[in-house]
Formats: structure tokens, sequence, C-alpha cells
């Protein structure tokens, strides 16, 4: 089967990574993800504010995620909606099981993630930047959280769906993994897929996240080439 | 069994030795095997392994020398900010600011960490050779190339003093204060520093910078 964009059915869009790009956050990154162009931000840890969020024993996470009014080919009214607010819920949850969130007890780690252009994939692009923003962070984590769709269209699985290939197909699958326990921290679908169809776009969508996971601590080898200390 | 050599630049998940190892900071242990959590320079000395972090903000410990702001007044003593998540208290009884004199909103401390408990409730002692800072500037860094500031032995924040006249005390906590002789240029040094710790032949360069 021929792709739209004359892909493999297990290729991902060329992906590009670059950390620390952004001067007054403590942490940031920059991804293109195919023509997805994403900055991600992390600020802290801080004092909690509102107060009455703060946790004694470890420390909270909150995620904002937002689309620029030029990101889409119909310009998107301004301000978060019922999808940015269900995103930056989903994006917190895939990952708070990565922080060792007790190392900090009475925090708070903000995450802002700003999608310029968006292609379709944009929460797993998303993932994937804050992630490496959040080890630029200097944030203790267990592991770097990639993340990656599969899908199916035309009646076949395939990896990362594009623009074109999201409209037209019947599902799509985001898949966000811890890749050393091998656990799942996010999975969420929309369209059908049967049983067996499921198996092989989660076993595919995996596979995709490791070859992410390479590309993000590429990302930061990067940028801390060459450093020393005493 | 060892993966990681000395030295080597790690990021967070990577596997750096199993079984009979001690980890320590910017480590974790899960299922007997020891990984990084923080991206840093791998350090193993016999058994123990530690990963310096190259970014991250300050996390007070005790023991530590730090410069504060006092933000608030309570009954009988201050809180202070001391550029982390945490804020830091201070009795009356553990300062000394002369008969008349009292420590005021927005004023600069040098203070010593003598306790944080297991909650971040940390306490502060700022008698003799402590205190209050008076005048001069406040420089702010990052906290993790403090140690870059000073050199080994001391030797860079030597460099910055001689060239340029001032007194400056760093605190753990990434505040620089600097007084007297050359401010401008000494902050600015600092900043330099700050700006560049991760790339090598530093000393070299801050000196040219210094001598121009």
């Amino acid at each position: 089967m021929e792709r739209v964009d004359g892909r493999r059915f297990d290729e991902l869009r060329p992906i590009k990574i670059e950390a620390g790009v952004l001067k007054r956050a403590d942490g940031s990154c920059y991804i293109e993800w195919g023509k997805n162009k994403i900055y991600a931000a992390v600020y802290g840890p801080k004092k909690v504010l509102p107060r009455h969020l703060e946790k004694d024993d470890r420390a909270i996470l909150r995620c904002r995620y937002n689309m620029a009014p030029f990101s889409v080919e119909e310009r998107k009214r301004p301000g978060p909606d019922r999808r940015a607010v269900e995103i930056g819920k989903v994006m917190q949850g895939a990952l708070e099981p990565a922080i060792l969130m007790h190392y900090y007890p009475k925090s708070m780690i903000e995450i802002s993630v700003e999608v310029v252009q968006a292609n379709a994939g944009t929460r797993c692009a998303g993932i994937t930047a804050v992630s490496v923003a959040l080890a630029d962070a200097g944030i203790p984590m267990r592991d770097l959280v990639p993340s990656c769709a599969a899908g199916k269209v035309d009646g076949q699985v395939i990896l990362d769906l594009a623009k074109e290939e999201d409209n037209s197909g019947e599902a799509d699958m985001p898949v966000a993994i811890i890749p050393r326990l091998n656990q799942i921290t996010l999975l969420q679908m929309d369209g059908k897929l049967t049983e067996q169809e499921v198996e092989q776009a989660i076993t595919l969508a995996m596979q995709g996240c490791q070859q992410v996971y390479q590309l993000q601590i590429d990302a930061l080898r990067r940028k801390y080439a060459g450093a020393e200390y005493e | 069994m060892i993966y990681a050599n000395n030295k080597d630049l790690v990021v967070p998940g990577m596997l750096l030795a199993e079984g009979d190892y001690i980890n320590e900071d910017g480590t974790h242990k899960d299922k007997g095997k020891i990984y990084a959590s923080v991206v840093g320079i791998c350090y193993v000395d016999h058994r123990k392994i530690r990963v310096v972090a190259l970014e991250g903000k300050y996390i007070p410990k005790s023991g530590d020398t730090i410069i504060g702001v006092v933000t608030g007044e309570r009954l009988s003593g201050w809180t202070v900010d001391i550029n982390s998540p945490y804020n830091a208290s201070l009795s009356q009884r553990d300062i000394h600011v002369g008969r008349f004199d009292t420590l005021k909103v927005g004023d600069l401390i040098s203070a010593k960490i003598v306790k944080v408990t297991e909650t971040f409730d940390i306490s502060l002692y700022a008698k003799r050779p402590h205190g209050r800072l008076n005048e001069g500037i406040l420089v702010e860094i990052h906290s993790s190339r403090v140690p870059r500031l000073i050199g080994r032995r001391g030797s860079m924040i030597k460099l910055i003093k001689e060239k340029t006249g001032s007194i400056i005390s760093v605190g753990q906590n990434g505040l620089v204060w600097i007084r007297g002789g050359n401010e401008e240029l000494a902050a600015q040094a600092c900043q330099m520093v700050d700006r560049e710790a991760h790339i090598p032949g530093l000393t070299d360069r801050v000196s040219g910078f210094l001598s121009r």
C-alpha cells in the first residue's frame, strides 16, 4: 500500500527535537514532527499556587495545552476549549508515572505546551517534547516518555498518521510508554478496530515509541555534548 | 556489573549498574538495578555511584551556606526566600543585628542552613560570620553552576575577586552578592560563568574577559 507521503506502514514522519530553546523557562524543548511544530516549557519545582492543591508528600503536576489560532487551516478561536483541557489532562496522566514526584513534596511543576502548527498527532509530539523539557529542567525522572500513534487507514494498521490519513482513516490510537518498564502511560482510541487490530496497533505504536526514545536521548546528548565538571 | 564509565554524560532512565552498588544523588534504584534520574555527569567511586545534575532548582541541604531575601516578619522571626521551592525561617535569636536595629522585609542575609525536615521546614542560623548584607548588588545564577563559579579550591572566585577588587559571597542556592570594587564587571563575569559553564577552558576565557 502506498501512503500519502510515500512512507512505509511502520515508518515515522521525520522528527527533529531540540532541547533548551526558551530562555526564561527552567526547561524547554522544540519539536518538529512532520508538519507539527510544538514548543514545550517546564517551570518548577516551585511553590504551589493555589495553595489548596498542595500535597504534603509529593509534588503536583499541572499541564496546559494550547493551540495557536494560526496553527490549523481554519482559524481557531483562541483560548482553552474542551479538547485542550482534555489533552492537558491526559498529558499529565501520561507523564506523572515517570516523574519521581515524592522527591519534592509541597511543590508544583508546571508544564506548558504551545502548538504553533498542527498536523495530526500533536498530543504525542507534545508528550515527547515535554519529557525532554522535564529532563532539561533537571527534574528527576524514572525515564523519558516517548509517545507515538498508530491507526488504521484503508483497512491496514499503520504507524503515525498524518493529517490526510487521519481525516480519511478508520481509527487513530495515541500511545505513550515508559520504555524501561515497557509500561503504557497513555492509551486512547477513536474509531473502530477489531481485537487483533488493537493488539497489532499497540505493538506497532510501541515500536514507534522506541524509535522516538532514541531521538529524545540524542537531543539531550546534543545539548550537553562536551560538558565537563570537576 | 557496571555499565557506565566515570564522567559519562547520562540521561534519565539510563542503566548505570546492577547488583552490589550504592546509589547516591541523581540516581534511583529499581529491582536491584541503578538508573540515572537526571541529565548529568556520572561519577563512579568504588561501589558508590552518583550523578551530578547539570540543571535544576536549588534543593536545600543542611550545612549549606546560602544567601536569602527576607520576605516576611513573624512573631519571633522572619521568613526568608532562598531561591528554591521552599521558604526558610530565621528565628530572632539566631541573628545578631545590634541593639537598635532589626531586619526588614527586603533585606539580604547570608546564613547557614541548620536543619531541613522531611517536609522541608528549613531553619537558618545567621550569627557571625553570617548576618545581614548591607549595600552591594545581587546576581542570580543556576544553583547547579555554583561549583563552577567557585572552581577547584576556590580558584575561579579568587580570580574574579582579584581582578575586580570586589567582596563576593556565593550562596549554594545560586545567589551571589557583590560589594565594592568593580561590581558591574564582577556581575558580568558571574553571568558568563553561568552561561558557559559546560564549555571547556572556562577559566582562561573568564581571565581574558576580566583583563580586557
